[in-house]
């Protein structure tokens, strides 16, 4: 099939979603009200609570959702075949994944600005919101332990960027002094800071810098905890400042190479159902498909975002579905994006025939393929050299990781005071030396990343530990869908079922533990037993929060929002 | 016109992503601001400067301090989810 056609399609099917079943949803289940007050306004007060343009508000809320797991996620699904990987992004997408985006935008907005996890607590019971902290904790470290796997295995296999990841963050550091020290003017340290990372890329071809997985990890390790101690104005904020620049040209560049590019897609549409995706092992395409495919079809930190910020800088309740919904719907694009680029150059790249793809033996693609079939798409389109589209593609996909990293660590030190806290209520034991001494900032950044790297090093198959990360994002995008079901089914419906939320709530836990205990009983002596000991807790309290889920459903309304 | 509104759109847009960047610095901003009025006013939450007729004398001048502080305090049973907010995945 055209890569064209495909595109086409996409668009096609989300324009048709977004018309015909966002805007219903909007509409007839959360009763949209542009005439109603937006915490941005009622709560204004400069600070927290902005009222923000839309495209504003859109961007933002994209860049914090965009990362580098649109991308990874269908690299390693491309195992079951390019045709039920898209299918599936384009169904979680409009189905699972938009709703829970809107659902968790449009709760928050209704609650003034609270987060999903508040709002669990308020709909349901305050321990759901306990457990919701401890998920996201137990996420973060399986986020370190994957997402550090991204980068080791990027500079592993095109040393040049790790010369470029490098280069980039001396520039970023030279343009934030410039900036917030020497008072230099922005947009010229702007232009500046673009010019000099166009010639770090370049640059980095000739000098890469190799040097064995383990010593990255290392690396990496001590990276994360001074990354989430510095002061952000040193090193984050410029760096994901210049970020956002990388995204627009890498979405730009990728966008309209992939869509003009017309090309044939040769990868094999189908392999097989049980095609060995996950850990090298024969991984059913039901329902082990979310623990891959995590943010391009759904994900459970969209909710996170989109309730602890996006719901503040709301200007009216009108933009909640372009915003929360239409940026999962462009991310979906993404992610088609991503399949469609190694459909069509991904075997030639990867120098294997199709009937090679998912079998027994079989290892995932790697980023490098992606980044090539990137690389040769901007060159058939653009004329760009493919050795610079190479270290492009890769650096930012490299560079979304990095930032996930630098989030990571200062959110799981956050979550793990906040665990302590909750967890030890009685003041005088909080006072007790070892309780402070584990709550102390540099012991709790130490055991995040340390337990993440750890992890990292000892799962051997990369699969394997980005389907743990992703299994554990997903039940995070359960229990927030089990959230707004629950808020519109007792608060907007007064009692009555809302099944465009009820559906995809018990569909996506029901998978999602299924596929919990599959990965348990089939990544034993793949992974670190650690990892699994952290699936086997998540999925002991999945269970718990479906019962919490159906007690709430039956006990009905409690009060109005 | 209707290019300039395009143009427009695509600013903003442009414009959402960057500040995504400064969001950090946002966060830590507003934890300032939280310092401040407990600095000015701290007398009357047992926090010994400065003294309490000082701070009777300077509440006209921060009202919105005040807001903000009094604001932020119904928010504390939410920090954890403020800051899980600031994730990019």
């Amino acid at each position: 099939m055209p890569t064209t056609a495909v595109i086409l399609i996409a668009i096609v099917i989300y324009v048709c979603v977004y018309l015909f079943y966002g805007r219903p949803i909007a509409r007839n289940v959360v009763k949209i009200d542009p005439s109603r007050e937006t915490p941005a306004h009622r709560l204004y007060d400069g600070v927290d609570y902005v009222p923000g343009k839309w495209p504003v508000v859109f961007g933002h809320h994209f860049a914090s959702i965009a990362g580098a797991a649109p991308i990874v996620g269908p690299i390693v699904a491309l195992a079951w075949g390019w045709v039920p990987c898209i299918i599936w992004i384009w169904f979680g997408n409009a189905f699972i994944g938009a709703i829970h985006d809107f659902m968790a935008l449009t709760a928050s907005v209704r609650y003034d600005g609270k987060s999903i996890q508040w709002t669990s607590g308020e709909v349901m019971t305050p321990r759901v919101s306990f457990i919701f902290s401890i998920f996201v904790y137990l996420t973060m470290i399986l986020v370190v332990a994957a997402f550090a796997n991204v980068v080791a295995n990027l500079f592993v296999g095109t040393p040049s960027v790790a010369t470029a990841s490098l280069l980039f963050m001396a520039i970023a550091v030279l343009i934030g002094y410039l900036i917030y020290w020497r008072k230099l003017s922005l947009p010229w340290m702007t232009v500046l800071g673009l010019a000099l990372l166009a010639a770090a890329i370049v640059g980095s071809m000739q000098i890469p810098l190799a040097l064995p997985k383990t010593t990255w990890m290392v690396i990496l390790f001590f990276y994360i905890i001074i990354a989430a101690s510095l002061p952000v104005t040193i090193l984050l904020q410029p760096r994901d400042y210049l970020n956002a620049y990388l995204l627009v040209f890498f979405l730009l560049l990728g966008g309209i190479a992939f869509i003009g590019l017309n090309g044939a897609i040769t990868w094999p549409a189908f392999t097989s159902f049980n095609a060995h995706a996950i850990g090298g092992q024969a991984s059913p395409f039901w329902p082990t498909v979310p623990l891959v495919i995590a943010c391009g079809a759904l994900s459970g930190f969209h909710a996170i975002v989109g309730s602890g910020t996006t719901s503040k800088m709301l200007d009216t309740e009108a933009h909640a579905l372009r915003i929360g919904y239409g940026a999962m719907l462009t991310e979906g694009f993404v992610s088609t994006l991503v399949v469609v680029a190694l459909g069509a150059f991904g075997l030639t790249v990867a120098g294997i025939t199709a009937g090679e793809v998912g079998i027994a033996g079989w290892k995932d693609l790697g980023i490098a393929v992606f980044s090539e079939s990137y690389a040769m798409g901007a060159n058939a389109i653009f004329g760009m050299s493919v050795a610079f589209g190479i270290t492009f593609a890769s650096l930012a996909v490299c560079c979304f990781a990095l930032t996930t990293l630098d989030t990571t660590n200062r959110i799981a030190r956050f979550a793990w005071g906040d665990i302590l806290t909750r967890g030890v209520p009685s003041e005088a034991a909080r006072k007790n030396p070892a309780f402070r001494f584990f709550t102390s900032r540099w012991v709790a950044a130490t055991i995040a990343a340390g337990l993440g790297i750890y992890l990292a090093t000892t799962g051997e198959v990369f699969s394997a530990m980005w389907a743990a990360f992703g299994g554990a994002n997903q039940m995070l995008a359960a229990i927030a869908l089990m959230t707004s079901c629950i808020w519109a089914t007792n608060v907007l419906r007064g009692g009555k079922k809302c099944l465009p939320t009820l559906i995809p709530a018990f569909f996506l836990w029901v998978t999602v533990a299924a596929a919990y205990i599959w990965y348990i009983s089939a990544m034993a002596g793949i992974v670190n037993p650690v990892t699994l000991v952290i699936m086997g807790i998540m999925l002991v309290l999945s269970f718990y929060l479906l019962y919490e889920f159906i007690v709430a459903l039956k006990r009905g309304p409690k009060k109005a929002a | 016109m209707k290019f300039q509104s395009v143009w427009r759109l695509l600013k903003d847009f442009g414009g959402g992503l960057r500040s995504r960047s400064t969001e950090y610095i946002e966060f830590e901003l507003r934890e300032m601001e939280n310092i401040f009025p407990l600095l000015l006013v701290g007398s009357f939450v047992g926090i010994p400067s400065p003294p309490s007729n000082i701070s009777i004398k300077l509440m006209p001048y921060v009202v919105r301090e005040m807001y903000v502080m009094g604001r932020r305090a119904g928010d504390m049973d939410d920090v954890a989810g403020e800051v899980f907010g600031l994730f990019i995945d």
